[in-house]
């Protein structure tokens, strides 16, 4: 029995031990940095979803090294998928892991703001650096007077198209307006029925926020200045009964989101999309040369009801946003330097396709005579911010409008059923 | 026993000592997060904000005055039929006949468990290829044969969710083929030999004295798989996101919207909470199968 006593204290031990180092093994492990204080080198960690695309590691990797180089601290890379990094960075930032630093771009950054986790910049680095940046992109980061989000790449999300397969179907220039859009699908099905002539998001919340430019450009909004849901009026209506013509006529087609769409226009099956500056690095990854990329990969603008209407594009941007409980915010900020300093953000430009942001290496000549961002550049002059983009449900009211747009497209509902649904589910939404 | 008694600790108290660290773990890791969920569900907790406020049954009501309750519960219903009597069917098939014992036998059976060893992510993003509308290998085959392959398989409502059960048959298939051809193992041959003295052909067998024989492994293995079929999250997630028009969306498709893509925690608490209660009805049938079979 003495033995048998012996045995149960042992195991007893072994499991309260093995308790104990659960406990203690949960903490703050992983990818994080060392504590360094003082003046040791300290590694800071820098999170987002950029990194974490094919065609832009290599270039991620050389802004991580130029950072090691000229300051002598260490910076790790916490990568997620765009879809989950909203979640994941909030979890991070909420739940006492190392975030020192993160790429956001407008829907992240409004969530991130609302959680009350970032810093303002102006307490970081000073005014006298932020007057490096136009008005207009610092008041993208700002809310409620504070600036949360530090510039990084801005550009207008507007629409890309293949000028070879658009030659090849008759056009030599892109539609500009929407029975001339109409016309150059129809063309391009008849060239050939393989390529999909307009790769439009029809699945995830890409589906939902892409519908906004083109009520819009209908003259609809989904708030009115009031604040009351419009979305289930008669541009809205238009709009969705126009998204079910094309999707019956095979102009587009189901079970699309943008990173399909990427893929496939880069492959040469697509003829336009909607997309941001980033289209270029997929096409890059393809294997085209980035010289040539213009002739498989041009920005165009929005086409529009009549001549003469202003074409409708979102206000699409990555911002830098440094968190409130990082222990290394001056180091961060040292990363926020050297990413918008010329040499990074020439680099990030002419092999990712995004264009900088400081007034200085806008105006350089490698910017202003690049022949792929200038259409970019003529969206952003008449492009806003998406309507959801201030909201703390912004993807609660994208899902609900995909779900709808949905039903409607797979003739489960009437488009004007479908946006009364999505209005009543806003309204309770809110 | 009384001079253990009279040095230190009974075997009660031993046994009392003994079960605490799991008690300790048990609690932290199940009973407290699972107490902490039901009582988030009377709160307007948001992944947003740290301040949160009791708002007593607001939740609740809102879930059930949803219109789209209704139709999630049947999807979850559908998915959970379709994923536990598929696979059972199919595994139960290949069990019988690895169980006959012929050369290369074991071989199979390894090969496979490799579809269950395989992450779900991994198998969801394999299937979404499978049967993507644009670039799937199931298109290109029907195009192969000359049949029509631009089906967007996981963009109608009509075929998204038998996609994703297709996909759950897959990855489940071998966890029912290996139980069921334990099952099988066990069955006496002497009854079976006995039975067919009496006549019994093929089938008689099999319904007379194979299956009564396996009877509380199946039912089981059938409770098991519903309850792990009502908790699925990675195939209707990572191939459909729950859509197109909520075709997939199931509870657990709903509360992880709720929570970690709406920040609503306290709805996602709630939907999770009344899961919760389904799953319970399970599990208290589950824990009387075990009972019974001891």
């Amino acid at each position: 029995m003495k033995k048998k006593r012996l045995i149960a204290a042992g195991l007893t031990m072994v499991m309260l031990g093995s308790l104990v180092l659960t406990g203690c093994g949960g903490g703050n492990s992983s990818e994080s940095a060392d504590s360094g204080g003082g003046d040791e080198s300290v590694n800071i960690v820098w999170a987002g979803w950029s990194g974490e695309e094919e065609a832009s590691k290599p270039i991620f990797e050389r802004m991580m090294d130029t950072y090691r180089e000229e300051t002598g601290n260490d910076v790790t890379w916490v990568g997620f998928t765009w879809d989950d990094a909203a979640q994941q960075l909030l979890i991070r930032a909420q739940s006492g892991e190392q975030l020192d630093i993160s790429q956001a771009d407008i829907s992240i950054f409004n969530t991130l703001a609302q959680a009350d986790v970032l810093a303002d910049w102006t307490d970081i680095v000073g005014e006298e650096y932020l007057q490096n940046f136009e008005e207009s992109y610092l008041e993208v980061g700002r809310i409620d007077g504070k600036q949360l989000g530090l510039p990084w790449t801005m550009a207008a999300l507007t629409m890309v198209y293949n000028p070879e397969i658009l030659s090849a179907a008759g056009w030599d220039e892109p539609p500009t307006t929407i029975a001339e859009f109409e016309q150059c699908m129809a063309d391009i099905k008849a060239y050939d029925p393989e390529i999909i002539p307009y790769a439009l998001s029809t699945k995830d919340t890409t589906c939902g926020a892409d519908f906004v430019p083109w009520l819009w450009t209908n003259g609809g909004q989904i708030w009115d200045e009031e604040g009351n849901v419009t979305l289930n009026e008669e541009a809205g209506v238009k709009t969705l009964d126009w998204y079910k013509d094309m999707l019956d006529k095979g102009y587009i087609t189901m079970d699309v989101g943008r990173s399909e769409a990427r893929q496939m226009f880069a492959q040469g099956k697509v003829a336009f999309y909607d997309d941001a500056v980033v289209a270029k690095s997929q096409v890059i990854s393809n294997g085209v040369d980035p010289d040539e990329v213009v002739n498989v990969c041009s920005a165009m603008l929005r086409p529009v009801v009549n001549e003469g209407d202003d074409p409708q594009a979102v206000q699409w941007g990555g911002m830098l946003v440094i968190y409130k409980n990082s222990e290394y915010k001056e180091e961060a900020a040292e990363l926020a330097k050297v990413l918008n300093s010329e040499e990074v953000a020439l680099d990030y430009f002419e092999n990712g396709g995004m264009p900088p942001v400081t007034k200085e290496v806008a105006q350089s000549d490698v910017v202003k005579n690049d022949p792929y961002i200038n259409t970019f550049i003529e969206s952003t002059a008449t492009a806003r911010l998406e309507e959801t983009a201030r909201m703390t449900n912004a993807n609660e009211i994208k899902d609900i409008m995909t779900e709808e747009i949905q039903y409607a497209l797979l003739g489960q509902k009437t488009a004007q059923q479908a946006l009364d649904d999505a209005a009543s589910r806003i309204e309770a939404a809110e | 026993m009384k001079n253990i008694r009279s040095r230190g600790l009974t075997d009660a108290q031993t046994g009392v000592l003994l079960i605490i660290p799991g008690l300790a773990v048990f609690a932290a890791i199940i009973l407290f997060p699972f107490i902490d969920a039901i009582r988030m569900s009377f709160t307007d907790k948001s992944m947003l904000m740290p301040d949160y406020e009791y708002v007593g049954l607001k939740n609740y009501i809102e879930v059930f005055s949803d219109p789209y309750l209704g139709k999630t519960i049947l999807t979850t219903a559908i998915f959970v039929i379709l994923s536990t009597a598929l696979p059972f069917l199919l595994g139960f098939i290949w069990a019988i006949i690895l169980n006959q014992g012929f050369k290369g036998a074991e071989l199979l059976r390894g090969i496979t468990l490799v579809n269950w060893i395989i992450p779900g992510v991994a198998i969801g993003f394999l299937w979404s290829w499978i049967f993507n509308g644009q670039y799937g290998v199931l298109n290109g085959m029907l195009e192969a044969l000359g049949l029509p392959g631009d089906t967007a398989w996981l963009g109608q409502t009509s075929t998204a969710l038998i996609c994703v059960v297709i996909a759950r048959t897959w990855q489940m298939l071998p966890w029912y083929m290996a139980f069921l051809l334990g099952g099988l193992q066990g069955v006496e041959l002497d009854q079976i030999e006995a039975a067919r003295i009496d006549g019994a052909g093929n089938w008689k067998c099999f319904t007379s004295v194979v299956l009564p024989s396996m009877k509380n492994i199946i039912s089981l293995i059938v409770v098991m798989g519903i309850v792990g079929n009502l908790q699925h999250f990675d195939l209707p997630w990572t191939m459909v996101q729950g859509g197109p028009a909520r075709a997939t969306t199931t509870l657990s498709i709903e509360v992880y919207a709720s929570a970690f893509q709406n920040w609503d925690m306290g709805k996602g608490a709630t939907i999770g909470t009344l899961w919760a209660v389904l799953l319970a009805c399970f599990s208290f049938v589950y824990l009387r199968q075990v009972k019974d079979s001891d």
